[in-house]
């Protein structure tokens, strides 16, 4: 298979993996497309094999990403690695030696020489808490070396994802794809011409700043979990206040993206804001209610969308049966590995991982089975069939699951809480509105 | 099995039927749950997908990914603006007084 057509087909299977496993997509583009340019994209790496399937999804051509060595050692990984294009990067942590990387920046010039994508996760490991760690000279080193070896028109792109659960099954995600950094004018720009490209120690830490700065601008930087849930409490009241009448769920990609942004706001006025969201959380949270109620509760906002849904979810009821029937296997063990006691980041890698793998493989035996005794056009039939039961099962599940939670939190604060709760609220909006 | 291709649809009728209704009906959902469509817009896509079934995919092909936020293409609801007017405000592109003016627009003041 030529790489074009394998790129292809990695492309759709990461689409694929990435709608099954995330209910919902947002994908913030900053700057124009690149056409034909090479791209070195750095990432943030929260999330293990989710970070690949997410980023290759969202990447305007099908990246070749930079991976540690360690994939190579199980074979048929290693395998399916060299086919996805994917380059070996050797880590000393790994017991690997720095000389041998020599191919590995061989590879990635030869790639950015194409006009290819490179996609490097420059803190090297997957991390558990919501805040990046120290990015490595890796990418400055790539970018500058290439362009040392002739490559021109070199551009930067700083990737943020953002997860609502990173190894939940039917999540939500972000990708922020941010301003890029044209490295030509980068260089142009610079007091010190740049001498020896990746040799150039004080270029490679410069540069290595800027990415840093650039991509701790588009990925979640919060010091704790606390502070996440706190400020996206508080963008979560100032889009509720936008426009009051929609009905939530709020879109989480706007959540994520106000909530970092109040993240930057300088002290003593994000400490401020950290205190007011976390306590109008755990006042919500104690009165089983939902800012969107509190807002409305003098007010009540009569929507009928609710009888829409409730009337499709009862139109897919029975295409979602036999949906369930059908991937009844897959999906328990889905769900099983999305709740495993192992640390999120390994999770976030087991579960797509095992998402693409059985669903895929459920199909075939779906099709297999349905057409046997040689009745092709049945199997050809159930093959089609198979993606939209899936579908029509994710549908119902999640319209029922999303009005049960509207239900559910329609209870209006008793009237002894709600002067206490929206007086909180008012003020969170107050400092939140403030900040922007 | 009837020899011909009417024969043969007539024998797996429901086969046959049964996708293309799971087809419509998915697509008249995500019409309806599209954020970035206007009621114009799914209605005037909702009637034709039901009235014009190849029209189905054409507005699978074109249909607003879901979700998705362009900066060059920023949605005009509320919402969309205000992330709009954050982000812009973040980079430079409105200083201090638009960011203001646009906030109390949205809020209504």
């Amino acid at each position: 298979m030529s790489d074009k057509r394998s790129g292809g087909v990695l492309r759709r299977l990461a689409r694929m993996t990435a709608n099954l496993v995330y209910r919902d997509i947002d994908v913030h583009v900053a700057s124009g497309p690149a056409a034909g340019r090479p791209i070195l994209a750095v990432a943030n790496h929260f999330g293990g094999l989710a970070d690949g399937v997410l980023l290759v999804d969202s990447s305007p051509r099908m990246p070749r990403v930079v991976a540690r060595d360690v994939i190579w050692k199980v074979s048929l990984i290693g395998r399916l690695a060299t086919a996805a294009g994917m380059i070996p990067v050797h880590r000393a942590a790994d017991g690997g030696a720095r000389a041998t990387n020599d191919q590995m920046f061989a590879a990635a010039y030869d790639s950015l020489r194409e006009g290819e994508v490179i996609l490097i996760f420059p803190e090297g490991v997957t991390q558990d808490v919501p805040h990046m760690a120290e990015v490595k000279t890796g990418a400055a080193r790539i970018a500058l070396g290439a362009r040392e070896s002739g490559v021109e028109g070199i551009l930067i792109q700083p990737v943020g994802v953002h997860y609502e659960d990173k190894a939940g099954f039917r999540s939500r995600a972000l990708v922020n794809l941010g301003p890029m950094i044209d490295l030509d004018a980068w260089v142009a720009e610079r007091a010190q011409p740049v001498v020896g490209g990746a040799d150039d120690r004080a270029a490679v830490a410069d540069l290595t700043a800027l990415v840093n700065t650039r991509l701790r601008h588009v990925a979640p930087d919060y010091p704790d979990w606390d502070q996440a849930h706190a400020l996206e409490t508080v963008a979560e009241v100032l889009l509720t206040d936008v426009d009051v009448a929609a009905p939530p769920p709020l879109q989480y990609g706007d959540v994520a993206l106000v909530g970092s942004r109040l993240n930057r706001v300088a002290e003593p006025e994000r400490g401020q804001l950290v205190t007011l969201g976390a306590a109008y959380r755990q006042a919500l949270r104690a009165s089983h209610t939902s800012d969107h109620a509190v807002a409305t509760a003098t007010a009540p906002v009569r929507s009928w969308g609710w009888v829409l849904d409730l009337v499709l979810a009862v139109l897919l009821l029975p295409f979602a049966l036999v949906g369930l029937v059908a991937a009844a296997i897959p999906l328990l063990l889905v769900l099983v590995a999305s709740r495993l006691r192992i640390a999120p980041a390994v999770r976030a890698t087991v579960v797509p991982g095992l998402a693409m793998l059985l669903f895929l493989g459920e199909w075939v035996l779906f099709a297999v089975q349905t057409g046997q005794d040689g009745d092709l056009e049945v199997g050809l039939a159930a093959a089609v069939l198979f993606p939209f039961l899936v579908a029509a099962l994710f549908f119902v599940v999640e319209r029922i699951a999303i009005l049960w939670q509207r239900w559910r939190r329609r209870r209006q604060p008793d009237s002894h809480e709600l002067p206490a709760l929206q007086a909180l609220r008012a003020e969170v909006a107050e400092k939140g509105w403030a900040a922007l | 099995m009837g020899g011909t291709m009417s024969g043969w649809i007539n024998d797996h009728l429901l086969f046959v039927v049964i996708p293309l209704v799971a087809v419509w009906l998915i697509v008249l959902i995500d019409i309806v749950g599209q954020p970035r469509l206007s009621t114009r817009m799914k209605l005037v896509w909702g009637l034709g997908c039901s009235l014009l079934w190849p029209l189905l995919i054409a507005y699978w092909i074109t249909r607003p990914v879901q979700g998705r936020i362009e900066r060059t293409q920023a949605g005009t609801s509320p919402r969309d603006r205000l992330v709009g007017a954050v982000l812009d405000h973040e980079d430079g592109r409105i200083d201090d007084a638009q960011m203001s003016a646009i906030v109390s627009q949205l809020r209504g003041q």
